[in-house]
């Protein structure tokens, strides 16, 4: 394993509602790393020839959460989001600063691979354990502040509730969506 | 007690960067572990950053829950020292705490408690050169006034919604 990667990536696979550990060679992790080229290559070994069929609405489009080798060792702290765009039909790459990337790594994930569809609103709760699919439904259709308040609340009870005797749990790192994300906005503001 | 320190905390002032969290972590741990940070900032809802640590009671709540003496005043700083060998991680110390300040390491398991850095806190050091002095020094004796701070974040960002929204704030938290 290349220094400053954990060693595991989280699978998600929203359709069978199915969670699970991968791990990637060394030389492809040597070859491609960091956010960016690490997606590119996930993206290119996954969809491949199929990538001008590919609708990026669809189920069949995959959406890819890294973190670099640098990231939790400070100052990175950036988290880059990958799959097929629907702006530009092109990869994105699209890196925002955040807690969530460093407690991920934290966690002992380097990243979160996310395929399928979801019967209904889910969340991902990543814990040092592992990864969980967590029902949502009754937070779809809230605005962002208001995702925040109500998901800050609800997992740091539920980590109280696991593990009474640790104190009180600091707010956990997220990324979410939105209403443009909810309605399918795909128009730059 | 002529030594004793105190660091005030200005919940106003503080942007939620961070930096002492790391710094604190620097410092006993040898790692940037913000889980593992003596001072810790909750955010319970963006834009309300609670920097969270030990205010050093009068009366030392925490000590006095302790079943196996591994808590002690430290004469020169005022601050609780923790003896990590007879901890036994049993959370008396937390349940004890006003605030809930203190929590079991993620590690070794162990309680940890802000211990002032034998009197030059690093907090301090790094929140005055971001500019922000959230954080300040203050050379005082132990008084009553001290554990007024020892709250719950919850609670001190109810009152800090008010005070900075207005009237918008009280239905924020």
């Amino acid at each position: 394993m290349p220094g400053g990667y954990a060693g595991k990536f989280l699978e998600v696979d929203l359709t069978r509602e199915k969670v699970k550990d991968v791990t990637f060679p060394d030389e492809m992790l040597e070859a491609y790393f960091g956010g960016r080229g690490l997606a590119a290559k996930i993206l290119w070994d996954r969809i491949g020839d199929g990538w001008s069929k590919l609708d990026p609405l669809s189920p069949e489009n995959i959406f890819i959460a890294l973190t670099g080798p640098m990231t939790a060792i400070y100052p990175g702290a950036r988290i880059c989001c990958s799959g097929k765009s629907p702006v530009s039909n092109g990869t994105v790459g699209s890196t925002a600063s955040t807690e969530f990337a460093s407690e991920l790594k934290m966690a002992g994930y380097d990243g979160v691979i996310v395929t399928g569809k979801a019967s209904s609103p889910v969340y991902i709760l990543v814990t040092d354990e592992g990864g969980e699919i967590v029902d949502a439904s009754h937070h779809w259709g809230k605005i962002g502040t208001d995702t925040i308040k109500a998901l800050n609340r609800e997992v740091t009870v539920e980590l109280a509730k696991r593990k009474p005797k640790v104190g009180l749990w600091r707010e956990p790192g997220m990324i979410y969506i939105g209403p443009a994300g909810r309605t399918w906005s795909v128009t730059l503001p | 007690m002529s030594n004793s320190v105190w660091i005030v905390r200005d919940y106003a002032a503080c942007s939620g960067c961070r930096r002492c969290e790391l710094a604190c972590s620097m410092h006993h741990e040898d790692w940037m572990w913000p889980e593992a940070s003596r001072i810790r900032v909750f955010m319970p809802f963006p834009g309300l950053e609670v920097p969270h640590f030990c205010a050093q009671c009068d009366d030392y709540p925490c000590i006095a829950s302790c079943p196996v003496d591994a808590l002690s005043v430290d004469k020169e700083t005022t601050a609780v020292l923790v003896d990590e060998e007879k901890c036994t991680s049993c959370g008396n110390c937390i349940d004890a705490c006003p605030g809930r300040v203190p929590f079991l390491h993620p590690e070794t398991n162990k309680v940890v408690i802000c211990d002032l850095c034998e009197g030059d806190p690093e907090c301090v050091k790094v929140c005055r050169e971001a500019g922000y002095n959230a954080l300040q020094l203050v050379h005082e004796e132990p008084n009553v006034h001290r554990k007024l701070f020892a709250m719950e974040p919850i609670i001190v960002a109810k009152d800090l919604a008010v005070n900075m929204l207005g009237e918008k704030g009280e239905e924020v938290v």
